[in-house]
């Protein structure tokens, strides 16, 4: 997560969604009355990104090796306040490395808030399960079809343009890590891969 | 390497806890001195120490600002008259200042573990290329020493201001940064995830427990010795408390400070544990625990987080610390009328549990169905249903992974029943069941599904004096993809004495 993200989020104000000490008090931002409609609607969004990925393991090459590819992304959910939204999120990856094909589908709870209320900067963050799928190339093995689950985890940052709007836009960047535990192919067997994706995309949202 | 080092880490842990443990009783009496040593019900908290929000607008604070109080100072950076002022970018850099004062702290220790601190650029640039990996680490280093460590994190916020959900991201902040930067090998899931939500679960208790014990309308040595002893429980709370000069202003106690109520109990006792044998084969282990329940989550109307939570702590019994939960209410909702007991509410979990036989750990958040009933003379009955994710657990493996990791990692389900039979806030009797699904994303591949029966039962001896029985019993599955499945049961007695209000 970028410290600069984080020191605005906590350099924002008070949160409109807490009630503690801090957020117990003080003046309601001024987006908030006219947000205030928008609490509890429903929000929609699809995009699609960039992905650069290294996949590793415990018996794997140190170095690792970084493929690249693309991902498409659906999210839904509830606008809680006119900062938070939370909801769920479909986010499958398609890399690609000499002609081999892997898929992982991320199946998230996500969380989305935004520090400021009248602007458009989001943190994001998310955690749920994922889904392998795909030839796997392993050097000095070949390729091997897998299929396999495990854990996903999420965290980024992006700018909501036209947020007032119904349908607005948010370019982002974040990572995406899959942990798959042990991974068997044909006559192999990858212990603890962990694969890290970083992207950068957009997102299209309507309200 | 990495799993001997961080004892300076752990070492400030215990010390914390055992302060908190020694804090106890003191924080009984500081809520009110009229009290028996372990019930106190506090008084209605007051109103003065919650202005108005429209009447106080906010001003934006300077970068470091470290915000010198005093009584002539503008309430408008103050929630209340005794709340630390708000000082959200103060907090962040204090988030990255304890990262440092970590990465000072380990650089103490002699060759090879010292290496592991001396980071450099080229080390950030590694880690931010090559991503999250699961660590080796011991159990204690990962289930409580990062835990503690994301407390301070999430205490700087607490501490400067900020609120619950605020400070949040801080404790995800400096665990990232000191995944990141703070150590020369690769970030490490299990302690970005330990970190925030352990971090989160153990700060909010610390923070409230460490306001228990201070009393802010006093001055002289007993304000300082509660300022001190709070300083002990939540160390970052108390450091800005002196520096800022809070330590030091005679206000009242920020309302949501004090809790409805707060029952304690500490108990002394033996304990036997057998592995995979009867109980007549285990030798007793002599433990002593502490158990505290802050406001009332079961029949209190939700105020804001762990404005109702349980901890309990256990020394000895085959480790040191052997065990540790919180159970915090992050939200609760009544059907009805509160005063008929149905209540659903959203729990954070932290669990460790290390001993003899097995290990546990791990971050949930559960659904938690709550029925209240009273009866006469104080005794009411609370029957609860609770589901939802371990959203990071850790079980003992008889296979290492690292250098010295004996334990797997991974998410799961949680799903329980229990009934509470309580005399006032005293429980008296107590009968539950839990059962635990990991499913293994490092380790040896696999899924751990461990169920645990529990009951409990005080008799009466003498005044207030109570023989207390605990009975339980674990029972674990472990169903390995490529390795011999594991059948394991592990029964355990405590015979134990302790007191309780009359």
């Amino acid at each position: 997560m970028s410290i600069i993200a984080v020191a605005a989020l906590v350099a924002a104000g008070p949160a409109g969604a807490q009630d503690g000490p801090a957020g117990a008090t003080g003046p309601k931002p001024a987006a908030t009355a006219a947000s205030s409609t928008a609490a509890r609607k429903v929000f929609l969004g699809v995009g699609g990104s960039y992905i650069a990925s290294r996949t590793d393991c415990t018996n794997c090459d140190e170095e690792g090796v970084y493929w690249d590819g693309w991902a498409v992304h659906v999210d839904g959910g509830l606008t809680v306040n006119d900062r938070l939204d939370v909801g769920a999120e479909i986010f499958s990856t398609h890399t690609t490395t000499a002609g081999v094909g892997m898929r992982s589908n991320y199946a998230l709870a996500v969380a989305q808030y935004r520090p400021w209320a009248s602007r458009g900067f989001f943190l994001k963050g998310g955690i749920g399960m994922v889904f392998f799928r795909g030839d796997t190339y392993v050097e000095g093995h070949g390729t091997a079809d897998v299929k396999t689950r495990g854990m996903g985890v999420h965290y980024g940052v992006g700018w909501l343009i036209r947020r007032e709007r119904r349908v607005a836009f948010a370019p982002f960047a974040g990572h995406y890590v899959a942990t798959l535990g042990d991974v068997q192919g044909s006559d192999w067997l990858a212990e603890n891969v962990v694969s890290n994706n970083w992207v950068a995309g957009l997102t299209v949202i309507i309200r | 390497m990495k799993g001997r080092r961080r004892q300076t880490v752990l070492a400030v842990s215990v010390s914390s806890v055992i302060a908190f443990v020694a804090a106890m009783p003191a924080a009984a009496r500081a809520q009110d001195a009229a009290a028996p040593l372990f019930r106190m019900v506090a008084p209605a908290p007051p109103t003065e120490g919650h202005e108005d929000p429209a009447l106080e607008p906010r001003t934006r604070t300077s970068l470091f600002d470290v915000g010198q109080a005093t009584t002539a100072e503008p309430k408008a950076r103050r929630a209340c008259d005794g709340c630390p002022v708000r000082r959200p970018v103060f907090a962040t850099v204090e988030v990255l200042g304890i990262n440092v004062i970590y990465n000072l702290m380990n650089r103490l220790k002699k060759p090879p573990d010292l290496a592991q601190f001396q980071v450099k650029p080229s080390d950030w640039w590694q880690n931010l290329t090559h991503g999250f990996e699961w660590d080796g680490n011991a159990f204690a280093v990962n289930q409580f020493g990062h835990p503690y460590q994301g407390n301070n994190y999430f205490n700087a916020g607490r501490s400067n201001g900020l609120s619950f959900w605020e400070s949040a991201p801080l404790a995800a902040l400096g665990s990232a940064t000191w995944e990141y930067f703070g150590e020369k090998d690769r970030p490490a899931l299990n302690d970005l995830i330990n970190t925030t939500a352990g971090g989160i679960a153990l700060g909010e208790m610390f923070h409230r427990v460490g306001w228990l014990v201070r009393d802010t309308t006093k001055t002289g040595g007993a304000r300082l010795r509660g300022e001190i002893l709070g300083t002990l429980i939540d160390p970052v709370t108390g450091l800005n408390r002196f520096l800022s000069g809070d330590a030091t202003r005679v206000t009242a106690k920020p309302a949501d400070m004090i809790p409805v109520q707060i029952a304690g109990a500490m108990e002394a006792g033996v304990l036997w544990r057998a592995s995979n044998t009867t109980l007549s084969n285990a030798a007793g282990s002599p433990y002593i625990q502490v158990n505290m329940q802050y406001g009332d989550p079961v029949g209190s109307p939700y105020r804001q987080p762990y404005d109702g939570f349980n901890v309990s702590m256990r020394l000895g019994g085959g480790a040191p610390i052997s065990e540790a939960t919180v159970r915090g209410r992050l939200h609760g909702h009544f059907f009805g009328d509160p005063a008929a007991g149905r209540q659903l509410m959203v729990v954070q979990a932290y669990d460790y549990v290390q001993n003899s036989a097995y290990e546990f750990g791990g971050q949930s958040v559960v659904m938690v169905f709550t029925r209240q009933r009273h009866a006469p003379e104080g005794t009411n009955l609370v029957v609860s249903a609770a589901g939802g994710a371990i959203i990071l657990g850790a079980f003992s493996s008889p296979y290492q992974y690292g250098e010295a990791r004996d334990y797997d990692y991974g998410p799961g389900l949680w799903a329980g029943l229990g009934a509470t039979l309580r005399r006032k806030t005293t429980p008296v009797a107590r009968l539950s069941y839990d059962m635990r699904l990991v499913h293994v994303v490092s380790g040896t591949s696999g899924n751990h599904v461990a169920q645990h029966i529990r009951a409990d039962g005080l008799i009466p001896v003498r005044g207030r004096l109570r023989l207390g029985i605990g009975l339980e019993y674990v029972r674990r599955k472990v169903y390995y993809d490529y390795a011999d499945d594991l059948d394991e049961h592990y029964p355990q007695a405590r015979v134990f004495l302790t007191l309780v209000d009359k």
